[in-house]
């Protein structure tokens, strides 16, 4: 090893993070290089002034408005990732199965309704000195819910049958379909995820023989966004399952490809 | 139904388990994580008030202002809030936060401009005295020893992203070079000679002041 090859282990050299023989070829270096003595000294003293840095105070009121922001529902997940979370804290409950089953189906329905939509988060206010489990340990305050925007297919009084979204759905492929991202307000695929949720839950097996009435491009299209909905929420096994449960064989066909596609991404 | 749900289930348990042999024990914020994913929202605040220090000291160290870094701490918690989900328990919580922390930061310096960031920096620590902490620690730290500090932050401020990352996260946050491997998504020997590269820069920029203060 030659001057500097050794010049570039003396960071490792420092940090004792070499084997026993190199140590003993820096060492031996050091006591004939002053150029390495001199640069070993300085880093050495480089890295115990860095490690002495005083750690800088965050503003007082930081946590507070992180807090406001996630209160004016700032920084909420998206509906899959809200979809997935609620599949997943419901089915850890112990509950017992077909209550389990009822309350995943309603559970998702309730964010396609709006009830998900409302914040969350709770009003705490800040305390140097509280403890964590004190903290914890708070009961939040009942917030009221945000109004539920309304849809052409989210009504306050009646849900949409299958029927009502099947066309709603064509306009959104039309338009190209939903995979493009952020579909905003007034975009023909804004609700979706939401009639994916709603319908897949709810009335998969109506839906399917609606589905089934159509055109088979169209169909293929509109199942190949089913399958494609499943695998990216995780909720392929749950969709599947309800689909079987009807009994039909064109359900029990759509559950299969579900499934099959679910599986192979996940591979 | 039930085997859905018991499916579920069964993969916490194992990524639980498998989290808890790669970091080598359990999780300190396991808890609050596992509550906040269950929907309490007040273990998110403790959360955020368990690395507020760590994520806004991470921030001004690598941008050099305290209104930037604020900015950019509020932006972290709230990006963790929405991603929380995509939290997989491979790692500790922590490490996810450091994450998420320099990606948002050099997000932010990619948008400002690199040059142009450095540049406002400089003016706003003129104007406002300084943005990071430059006043004595103690009564035995001499003159000297503030004069070095100050030198020391601001040459920091001067490495490139490549080599401060690593460096801040090693010598000054205290991290073994595995985490920020994990934390910056490259080799652990990348790591090693990147903070290396960045002792020595920063050996050379303090010049003679560099030692001066040795017994």
């Amino acid at each position: 090893m030659n001057h500097d090859e050794l010049c570039e282990r003396l960071s490792a050299y420092l940090e004792a993070d070499l084997e026993a023989s190199e140590r003993v070829r820096i060492e031996e270096h050091l006591d004939e290089c002053p150029d390495c003595r001199r640069e070993y000294r300085e880093l050495r003293h480089t890295v115990d002034l860095l490690r002495r840095l005083p750690a800088p105070d965050p503003p007082l009121d930081l946590a507070d408005h992180v807090i406001a922001r996630l209160r004016a529902g700032e920084g909420r997940p998206g509906l899959v990732a809200r979809c997935q979370a609620r599949i997943a804290r419901i089915a850890g409950t112990p509950w017992s199965t077909p209550v389990a089953a009822v309350a995943v189906a309603l559970g998702v329905l309730g964010i396609v309704r709006g009830v998900g939509v409302s914040s969350e988060f709770p009003d705490w206010k800040r305390s140097e000195s509280r403890p964590q489990v004190e903290i914890a340990a708070e009961t939040p305050p009942e917030l009221p819910a945000r109004p539920v925007r309304p849809t052409r297919l989210m009504g306050a009084s009646a849900e949409p049958s299958p029927a009502e979204v099947v066309s709603p759905m064509l306009d959104c492929l039309r338009a190209g379909g939903p995979s493009r991202s952020a579909a905003g307000p007034g975009d023909p695929c804004e609700h979706w995820d939401s009639w994916m949720v709603g319908l897949g839950m709810r009335d998969a097996p109506a839906f399917v023989v609606e589905v089934e009435a159509l055109p088979a491009p169209v169909r293929a299209r509109i199942v190949a966004r089913i399958r494609d909905f499943a695998t990216r929420s995780g909720s392929a096994p749950l969709l599947a399952s309800t689909l079987r449960s009807a009994r039909d064989p064109r359900a029990a066909r759509l559950a299969n490809r579900i499934e099959r596609t679910s599986a192979v991404s996940t591979r | 139904m039930a085997l859905v749900a018991q499916q579920i289930l069964e993969r916490g348990s194992i990524l639980r388990s498998r989290v808890e042999a790669a970091v080598g024990g359990v999780d300190p914020d396991g808890e609050l994580v596992e509550r906040w994913r269950a929907g309490d929202e007040v273990a998110f605040g403790s959360l955020v008030r368990r690395h507020e220090r760590r994520v806004f000291g991470l921030a001004l160290r690598m941008l050099g202002s305290r209104e930037e870094a604020e900015d950019v701490a509020q932006e972290v918690f709230l990006n963790l809030h929405r991603s929380g989900h995509r939290f997989r328990r491979e790692a500790r919580f922590s490490t996810f936060v450091y994450r998420v922390t320099v990606n948002a930061v050099l997000n932010r310096r990619r948008s400002l401009g690199r040059r142009r960031a450095r540049l406002e920096s400089l003016m706003r620590r003129q104007a406002s005295g300084d943005d990071l902490q430059h006043a004595p620690r103690g009564p035995e730290e001499s003159l000297f020893g503030q004069e070095l500090r100050a030198q020391l932050e601001v040459e920091i401020l001067e490495l490139t992203d490549a080599l401060r990352a690593p460096l801040v996260l090693h010598d000054i946050e205290g991290l073994p070079y595995a985490e920020i491997s994990s934390i910056l998504g490259v080799a652990e020997g990348t790591v090693k000679s990147r903070i290396h590269r960045a002792r020595r820069a920063l050996r050379r920029q303090l010049g003679d002041l560099n030692g001066r203060g040795e017994p």
